[in-house]
C-alpha cells in the first residue's frame, strides 16, 4: 500500500477513536454527574415500603445497597444514552439542515466520519454501560457482605444479650407477650416496630424525619420511647431488655390484695434501702399514685378503695440495674371479675403470668369466722365478709377458668398468702408465719381441698401470712407483704432463695408442695 | 424546619464509591487505547481487527 493511504488510513483511525471516545466518555459523564449526583432519582422510604415485600418495614429509610443502588443504576444509564442521543441528534441536524445535501454530494467523507465515530461511540458506551454495570456490581455485593455480616454480628450479640439478661416483654395494659417491644422516635414519634439490624441499618437506622435510631434492642429500650406493638401503650423504659416477671394477685372483694401489692412494693423498696442492695423503684407515674393513695390509707387505718372491676394494668417496680434487673407486673383484678365466668378476657394476663398470688382471707373462712365469734362475740369487722366467697371455692373457679383457656397451670408457681394476720394477732388468734404452719392453718380450718389442689396443679407452691408490718419494724418480718413476691420473682433457674425471717418454706413444706 | 433530610448521607459515600470506580475504570480504558496501562493487550486484538477492516475499505474506495 502507498505511504499516503497508510497515512489516511492512520488519520481516519485516530479520528474515529478519538470522536468515539469522546463522544461515550462525555455521555457517560453526562451520566454519572447529573444521574448520581445533579438529578438522581431518589427511593423515598415511603415508596419504597409500598414494593412488594416491604409493606411491614418500619418508616425508616432502606439501606443505600436494599433500594437506591438499583435504581441509581437505571437513572445514569438512562441520563447517559439521552445524552449520547443528543449527540447524534445534534450532528445530524449540522449535517443534514444546516450543509443541506450538498454535503453529501461534496464533503462525503465528512458525515462518513461522523458516521463511523458515532458508531465507534455507541460501541463505546456499550463498553462503558459494562464497566458502570461492574462499579455497581462490585459496590453491591461488597457493601451486602459487609451489610449482612455487620447485621448477623449485631442481632447475634442483641438476642445473646437479651437471652442471657432478660426475655420477653409483656404488656401491662393489653397483656400481649412481646418478641420485642415497638421504639417510638424520640423527634417524630412514629413507631419502629422491628428495630433490629436489618435492611434498613446495619448498625444505626435513620428514621424517615431523619433521626439516627439504634438497631440493638437492648440499646433502643434504654435510649427511645417504647410502645406495645399490639395496643400501642407506653411500655416501661428498658422493657425487652429486662426479665419480665408476671404476677396474678388474686383474691376476693376486700381480702387484701392491693394491699398486698402496695405493702410488698414498699417493703421491697425498703429492704433495697436498708439493705443496700439492689434498686427497687416504681416503674410508673400510675404506680406511685396508686402507692401513694393505698399506704397513706393503711397509715391512717382507712379502707383501701375498693379495685375497679375493668381489666386490671399491671402495677409495676422495677428492680436492679440495666444490667442485671426486672421489671416485677403485678395484676390486681377486683374480686368481682374472678367472680364473673364471663369476664375471662378481663383475665388475659393468667395465661402468661409465670406466677399466681392466692389471697385468702382468714375472715372469708367461716371456721375463723366461728372461732373469732367464740372469743370476742359479735365481730363487726366480720360483717363486710358475708358476701365473700370460700377461698376453696374462689381457687376451684380461677383454676376452672383457666383450664377451659389452655393455660398450662403446671408451669406456674403458685405462693398462697394469709392476709391480715396483723388482725388476727389482735383477736388473740394464733398466727402462722413458716410455710408449713399456714398450710396446716388452712387444713385444719376446712381448707384441705385448695391444699390437695394446689400442689396437684401447680408447679410449686409456698404458703405465707401477711400483715402490716411497722415502719420501724426488723427488714424481715415474719408476716412481711413482700415475701410471696420474693419468692416469685426469683428466676426461675436459679434455686429458689429462702428468705431469712419467715414465711418461708419449711423442708417438708417445700417437699409436700413443689 | 421538617428536618427530613434529601437522601441519607450514606447515599452520598457509596455513589462516591461508585463514580471513583467509573472514574477509574475509564481511565484504564482510554489508557489501553492509547497502547499503555495494564488493559493495552486486551484491546490490541479488536483494535488490530478494525484496523485491518478499515485499511481494506480505503485500499477498496482508492482503487
Amino acid at each position: 500500500m502507498r505511504p499516503d493511504v497508510e497515512g489516511v488510513i492512520a488519520l481516519v483511525w485516530a479520528l474515529v477513536l478519538l470522536g468515539g471516545v469522546v463522544s461515550a466518555v462525555g455521555a457517560r459523564t453526562v451520566g454519572v454527574v447529573v444521574g448520581l449526583w445533579r438529578k438522581p432519582h431518589p427511593v423515598a422510604s415511603a415508596a419504597w415500603r409500598r414494593t412488594p415485600g416491604h409493606e411491614t418495614a418500619d418508616p425508616a429509610w432502606p439501606t443505600y445497597t436494599a433500594a437506591q443502588l438499583s435504581a441509581d443504576l437505571r437513572r445514569q444509564s438512562e441520563v447517559a444514552w439521552q445524552a449520547f442521543r443528543g449527540q447524534r441528534r445534534r450532528v445530524a441536524r449540522v449535517t443534514n439542515r444546516g450543509a443541506g445535501v450538498l454535503i453529501w454530494i461534496f464533503l462525503l467523507p465528512v458525515p462518513v466520519l461522523l458516521l463511523l465515530s458515532w458508531l465507534a461511540g455507541a460501541i463505546g458506551m456499550l463498553l462503558l454501560s459494562i464497566v458502570c454495570f461492574l462499579a455497581f456490581a462490585i459496590v453491591l455485593v461488597a457493601g451486602r457482605l459487609l451489610h449482612v455480616a455487620l447485621v448477623v454480628v449485631g442481632r447475634l450479640a442483641d438476642a445473646a444479650w437479651i437471652r442471657a439478661h432478660a426475655g420477653r416483654a409483656s404488656c401491662p395494659h393489653c397483656y400481649a407477650l412481646l418478641r420485642r417491644p415497638a421504639v417510638a422516635c424520640d423527634r417524630c414519634g412514629q413507631l419502629h416496630r422491628d428495630i433490629r439490624a436489618g435492611e434498613q441499618g446495619a448498625i444505626v437506622r435513620r428514621c424517615d424525619c431523619g433521626r439516627l435510631l439504634p438497631t440493638t434492642v437492648s440499646r433502643a429500650v434504654w435510649s427511645l420511647p417504647t410502645a406495645c406493638p399490639v395496643c400501642e401503650s407506653p411500655l416501661h423504659a428498658g422493657a425487652g431488655a429486662l426479665r419480665d416477671v408476671r404476677i396474678a394477685v388474686l383474691g376476693d372483694t376486700g381480702s387484701g390484695t392491693t394491699r398486698l401489692v402496695f405493702s410488698a412494693f414498699d417493703r421491697l423498696r425498703a429492704d433495697a434501702a436498708t439493705s443496700g442492695g439492689r434498686p427497687v423503684r416504681l416503674a410508673d407515674p400510675a404506680t406511685e399514685a396508686a402507692s401513694r393513695a393505698v399506704l397513706e390509707a393503711v397509715r391512717t387505718g382507712t379502707p383501701v378503695a375498693t379495685t375497679r372491676a375493668d381489666p386490671p394494668d399491671a402495677w409495676t417496680v422495677r428492680e436492679g440495674t440495666a444490667v442485671a434487673g426486672a421489671l416485677i407486673h403485678c395484676f390486681d383484678p377486683a374480686g368481682a371479675l374472678l367472680r364473673d365466668a364471663d369476664a375471662h378476657d378481663a383475665l388475659g394476663f393468667l395465661a402468661d403470668a409465670q406466677g399466681l398470688v392466692h389471697v385468702v382471707d382468714p375472715f372469708a373462712i367461716s371456721a375463723v369466722r366461728r372461732e373469732v365469734e367464740q372469743r370476742h362475740g359479735p365481730f363487726a369487722r366480720l360483717a363486710g365478709h358475708d358476701d365473700q366467697w370460700n377461698p376453696e371455692d374462689l381457687y376451684g373457679a380461677i383454676v376452672s377458668r383457666m383450664r377451659t383457656a389452655g393455660v398450662r397451670t403446671k408451669r406456674q408457681r403458685l405462693a398462697i398468702v394469709l392476709s391480715k394476720a396483723d388482725l388476727l394477732q389482735n383477736l388473740g388468734l394464733a398466727v402462722p408465719t413458716t410455710s408449713a404452719e399456714v398450710q396446716r392453718w388452712l387444713e385444719d380450718r376446712g381448707q384441705h381441698n385448695l391444699v390437695i389442689a394446689a400442689r396437684r396443679e401447680f408447679r410449686a407452691v409456698r404458703y405465707f401470712a401477711s400483715g402490716r408490718v411497722p415502719a420501724a419494724g426488723p427488714v424481715r418480718e415474719p408476716t412481711d407483704p413482700a415475701q410471696a413476691l420474693r419468692w416469685l420473682a426469683a428466676p426461675q433457674r436459679a434455686p429458689l432463695r429462702v428468705s431469712a425471717g419467715g414465711g418461708r418454706a419449711s423442708a417438708g413444706a417445700t417437699g409436700a408442695s413443689a | 424546619m421538617s428536618g427530613r433530610p434529601e437522601v441519607p448521607p450514606s447515599y452520598l459515600v457509596f455513589r462516591a464509591v461508585i463514580t471513583a470506580f467509573i472514574a477509574l475504570a475509564v481511565l484504564l480504558l482510554v489508557l489501553a487505547l492509547l497502547g499503555s496501562g495494564p488493559f493495552a493487550p486486551w484491546l490490541a486484538a479488536p483494535a488490530g481487527f478494525l484496523h485491518r477492516t478499515l485499511e481494506y475499505w480505503m485500499a477498496v474506495l482508492a482503487g
